[in-house]
């Protein structure tokens, strides 16, 4: 059953946490690699994008990193998020509570079909 | 040129909340200069979905919903005694729905109980107050002005409840 206490998590915030489970980026990398980690179905604009991060940073979900990329390859001063203990946590409950809706999806689509 | 546009875009930023801003008001303006940069973005689109977010996050974030509950309450009161209107039922309707959306629109119940008491009574007011100065016995109108925005708050916050407790039933 669905953990009270950890309510579903909103797409934008599932797939952010998605986006920094492959490690730290800063928001222009994260929009860009949620979009290529949904085939570009999901497009986030910054509105969303940061609405997102500042309560998920609110929550304890991410948080900001001390990394900063080297000058001559980037912007210095660019800020990095990375996930926490707690967004991990988070994005494995979310993910254990998909699979189940999935899994009982199956089940009746099976039951349709026979 | 491209100053200017990020000007106006970092004014925007400014106008969020403070803790908006504290956590991730440059990050945001960073964004900005890659859209515009990287993939020559909608200058029109970026201010739109900045105007959009920073009347969301002052909604959420700060009292600006209590004044939008104020300025449809009192709305819904003093516009049909404007238009001369003997003030029928269905301002009693229009009340009912709009603390329906308002309840289902709050985050919280506490936020949902004060908005939708807040609601109540501004509205018995704005339908009641304007006519003390030529009622004849001011004390009854009074008890009766009272009484009044006792039962709407009342009703308000059922209203609100409802509007909640469907928003909770319709999410989950």
């Amino acid at each position: 059953m669905t953990d009270k206490r950890t309510p579903p998590l909103t797409p934008a915030v599932l797939h952010i946490l998605i986006a920094l489970s492959a490690g730290e980026l800063h928001g222009y990398a994260i929009m860009k690699q949620v979009q290529q980690d949904s085939d570009g179905e999901v497009s986030m604009g910054p509105g969303t994008l940061y609405g997102s991060l500042n309560r998920m940073m609110a929550a304890g979900l991410v948080a900001e990193s001390a990394k900063r990329s080297a000058p001559e390859l980037d912007d210095a001063r660019r800020i990095y998020y990375r996930i926490t203990p707690q967004g991990k946590a988070a994005l494995d409950a979310e993910l254990q509570r998909l699979e189940q809706v999935v899994a009982v999806a199956r089940q009746r689509k099976t039951g349709l079909a026979s | 040129m491209k100053a200017r546009q990020r000007a106006i875009y970092a004014w925007l930023i400014a106008r969020f909340p403070a803790a908006y801003r504290a956590r991730v008001g440059q990050s945001m303006l960073d964004t900005f200069d890659d859209l515009l940069e990287r993939e020559q973005a909608s200058l029109f689109n970026l201010y739109a979905d900045a105007c959009l977010h920073l009347l969301k996050e002052n909604l959420m974030q700060t009292n600006l919903r209590f004044v939008i509950v104020a300025i449809l309450a009192l709305l819904c009161g003093f516009v049909p005694r404007a238009l001369g209107l003997q003030v029928p039922g269905s301002v009693y309707v229009v009340w009912g729905v709009l603390a329906l959306l308002i309840g289902a629109a709050q985050s919280d119940i506490r936020t949902m109980l004060v908005s939708g008491g807040l609601f109540g009574m501004l509205l018995a007011l704005s339908l009641l107050a304007p006519g003390m100065a030529s009622a004849p016995d001011t004390l009854g109108y009074v008890a009766m002005l009272v009484f009044v925005s006792l039962a709407a708050v009342g009703a308000g916050i059922l209203a609100g409840a409802a509007g909640f407790w469907a928003r909770n039933r319709l999410i989950s």
